[in-house]
Formats: C-alpha cells, sequence, structure tokens
C-alpha cells in the first residue's frame, strides 16, 4: 500500500511538473527579425539613384599613323561608384574592375579592334592571345573616397595605378576595406584616372569595351 | 413435561432474540459497508495566460517574425502580426474575480534585439535614433492590440473584456502594453483568446541597422 502511495505521489509529481514547465514555455513569445543585405557595388548619380545604363566617354581621337593615348575619368559627381557594405561582423571587402568579357575581349567598333591588355610598348602587338595593340592603365590613387551618411573613411583606401596585362593583371583593385573598417557603411569612390593606348593606324569607327566592376 | 416444555419454550425464546439481534448487527455491517463517500476538492486556481492553437493546445515555442527588411541607410519600418489564428493569446480566468489584465513585456527593460553581435533598441523613447535610456541604441516597438478581436472560449461572454490601446515601450516608463483586460462585470470562471490584426507590431529600424537575423524574448503576464 505504502508503496502504491508512493507511486501515485511520483506520478502526480511528475504531472505538476510538466505543467509547471508548459505554463512557463508558452508565456514568452520569441520575435524575430531579419534584415538581408550583401556587400554590393552600383554606379549611382549625386542624389543616389542607379544609373541605369553607366558609361564612360574616351575624348574623341583624330585618325592617327602613330600610337596615342587617350584620357577619361571613371567616376564622376553624376555617376559615382559606391560600395556598401551592410555586413556588422566583416569589416573587409575589395573593389575592382575587369573586362566583363575577360581577358581576350578587346574594344571594338564590330569589325575593327584594338586591345585594353597588351603590355607591349606604343602599343604594338605582343605576345598575347591576339593579333591587337592597345592597352589601359587605372589609376584610383589620384581619386576621392567619401563615406556616404557619415560613414568614417577610416582603413578605406584606393589602388595603386596599374594596366591591363593579359595573363596576368585580369583586374585592377580601385578601393580596399582593411580591418577597423567602419561596419556597416557605404562609400562613394570618383576621380579615377583611366588612360588607353590606342595603336597607330587604327581605323575610325566608334569603339566600345565593357568593363564590371566588383566587390568581394 | 411441563417444566421442560417451559424450559424448551425459554430456550426457543433466547434463541430467537439473539437471532434477532444477530440479524439486526449484520445488517447495520452491511450497510456500513455499502455506502462510500467520495471527496473531491476544486481549487479555485489562478489567473494565466498562455499561447495555444486554434484547437486550445499550448504552443511550445511560440514566436513572429517581423516582415525582413533589406539593409538601408535610411531608417525602416518593420511589422509583423502579434497573436494568430495559430498562436493566440489565452486568457484564463478560474476565480470569481472578474478583474485582469494581460500584458506584453520584454524579459528586462535592458533587453535588445541582437543577434549576438548587434543590436538594436525596443524602447528607446527617441525613435529611430539613440536617446536618453541605459543603452546606446535606437529603436522602439509600437504595440496594437486595438485592431484584434476577442473571442470568448466555450461561450464566454466577452461583456467588459476590452482589447488594449495602441502604445510604444519606452525604458523606464513603458515597459509593458496591455494586450485586454476585464473589467467589473466580466465573466468569471471563463477563458478568453486574443487574435491581432495584420501589422499590429510596428518596430523601428535605425538607419545603418547591420544586416543579421535580430530576435528578441518578450513576455506575456496575467495579474
Amino acid at each position: 500500500m505504502r508503496k502504491l502511495i508512493t507511486v501515485i505521489s511520483l506520478v502526480f509529481a511528475v504531472s505538476v511538473l510538466t505543467g509547471v514547465l508548459a505554463a512557463l514555455a508558452s508565456d514568452t513569445t520569441e520575435f524575430s527579425q531579419s534584415i538581408t543585405g550583401s556587400l554590393d557595388v552600383q554606379i549611382v548619380d549625386a542624389s543616389g539613384n542607379t544609373v541605369t545604363s553607366p558609361g564612360v566617354a574616351f575624348p574623341s581621337k583624330a585618325f592617327s599613323m602613330t600610337y596615342q593615348a587617350s584620357a577619361a575619368t571613371l567616376g564622376t559627381s553624376s555617376e559615382r561608384m559606391r560600395i556598401t557594405n551592410p555586413s556588422g561582423t566583416t569589416d573587409t571587402w575589395t573593389l575592382n574592375i575587369a573586362a566583363t568579357s575577360g581577358a581576350t575581349a578587346a574594344w571594338s567598333n564590330g569589325t575593327n579592334y584594338y586591345d585594353y591588355n597588351d603590355s607591349t610598348a606604343s602599343a604594338g602587338d605582343g605576345v598575347d592571345t591576339d593579333s591587337y595593340g592597345g592597352q589601359m592603365t587605372i589609376d584610383p590613387s589620384v581619386g576621392t573616397i567619401a563615406g556616404v551618411g557619415g560613414t568614417a573613411t577610416t582603413n578605406v583606401s584606393k589602388g595603386t595605378s596599374d594596366a591591363f596585362v593579359e595573363g596576368s593583371v585580369s583586374s585592377i583593385d580601385l578601393m580596399t576595406a582593411a580591418a577597423g573598417a567602419p561596419k556597416p557603411g557605404q562609400w562613394d569612390l570618383t576621380g579615377t584616372s583611366l588612360s588607353q593606348t590606342i595603336p597607330g593606324a587604327q581605323t575610325t569607327g566608334s569603339y566600345t569595351l565593357n568593363m564590371t566592376l566588383t566587390a568581394t | 413435561m411441563k417444566t421442560k416444555i417451559r424450559k424448551m419454550a425459554k430456550i426457543g425464546q433466547k434463541s430467537l432474540v439473539l437471532a434477532l439481534i444477530f440479524v439486526f448487527l449484520v445488517g447495520i455491517q452491511v450497510f456500513a459497508s455499502n455506502s462510500s463517500t467520495f471527496n473531491q476538492t476544486i481549487n479555485a486556481g489562478s489567473l494565466s495566460v498562455d499561447v495555444v492553437d486554434a484547437a486550445g493546445t499550448t504552443v511550445a515555442s511560440p514566436a513572429i517574425s517581423l516582415g525582413a527588411k533589406t539593409f538601408s541607410f535610411s531608417t525602416q519600418d518593420a511589422t509583423g502580426q502579434f497573436g494568430t489564428s495559430a498562436e493566440r493569446v489565452r486568457a484564463s480566468n478560474p476565480t470569481t474575480t472578474a478583474i485582469w489584465t494581460a500584458n506584453l513585456a520584454a524579459s528586462a527593460t535592458t533587453a535588445t534585439w541582437t543577434t549576438g553581435t548587434a543590436y538594436y533598441d525596443f524602447n528607446d523613447g527617441s525613435g529611430y535614433t539613440d536617446g536618453a535610456d541605459t543603452d546606446s541604441y535606437g529603436g522602439q516597438m509600437t504595440v496594437n492590440p486595438s485592431t484584434g478581436s476577442i473571442t470568448g472560449v466555450s461561450g464566454c461572454a466577452t461583456t467588459n473584456v476590452s482589447l488594449g490601446t495602441s502604445d510604444s515601450f519606452v525604458e523606464g516608463t513603458t515597459n509593458s502594453i496591455d494586450i485586454m483586460s476585464a473589467a467589473a462585470g466580466a465573466a468569471t470562471t471563463c477563458r478568453w483568446d486574443f487574435i491581432g490584426a495584420a501589422d499590429n507590431i510596428t518596430q523601428k529600424l535605425p538607419a545603418s541597422q547591420a544586416a543579421g537575423s535580430y530576435s528578441i524574448t518578450m513576455v506575456l503576464s496575467i495579474s
């Protein structure tokens, strides 16, 4: 009889305990909120609106039998490169630029071409895979970094001048954030210098080359 | 002979009396063991609040998700629904006292939304920005139960049971927000379910709030 009472008491105790635990569990509610976002780069205007078809127009050049250079600016007030880092934990990133079609891309008007990554002097054709001369040099060091919305520029720096070379320099760093950079943050880069050599006797025409900005 | 007959009669009389006494006693014994008193005490119980599903079963881990937001350098609002059909707030009053109030609060006034490494506030009177409270985070949660509905469980009347009004948490000032309450005249020994309307929770998110999955534990109480 005593044993039976003990068992009944234990069952009752467990039952009460279970009831108490259930009540405690159900009178709290977990609220959750997801804020999404990933490292991003866009070309924006002065108001921060995305420019749908950004472009850089190098000044017109007259036909010449000798090689020549053409200079332009990547990143203007109306087409600024804006990088956004929404992370609260990762502060390092790099923004670079490369030809959209890769190392074998070339300036083209549809029928004629010149290169953007041939390191041969005087815009001559070198030992790369194509038969065109020409090389683009990009110098972000002369540009300006501005934090957006009060973001500090601490530990955010501009890249150094470099020229594309097929097989060895396929992308050029424009801006980087080292450890200690603000996070999250947003920065604009303007005033990057571009210089393109054009081979002698390059056929007249309107040439284009698509370039891609990447943030990693 | 007559003497013997008298003796026999006396013995018979005594035997009959004894037999009657025996039958009477046994009868009493039978009556005594034939009935049993069952006792049952029903305690008054106490007020409780619970999150239950549509069938009235306790939800083991109740939760609500505010709508996902995209990282922004501007302030923004996130909204959600507190009290759905599948996670309704059930107030139980097993007592004979009509008056009670169910409210919602954070686990502490110094609580914050957190991913573990990033934070924002639920009770900063400055709204999106950090104010004069004890932490260094902006953000504020508004709860609007007035757009919801109260249903009596098992036919309980909702007379004198009312929804709370919209309010925002402010550290040290508004630490809890009433969801529903019963005034004098409300039914007793009854239960009621609260189901909120869409977007009855609004949380102000500070500008440049880092991306991540944030959470905060909220506590329902009744008194």
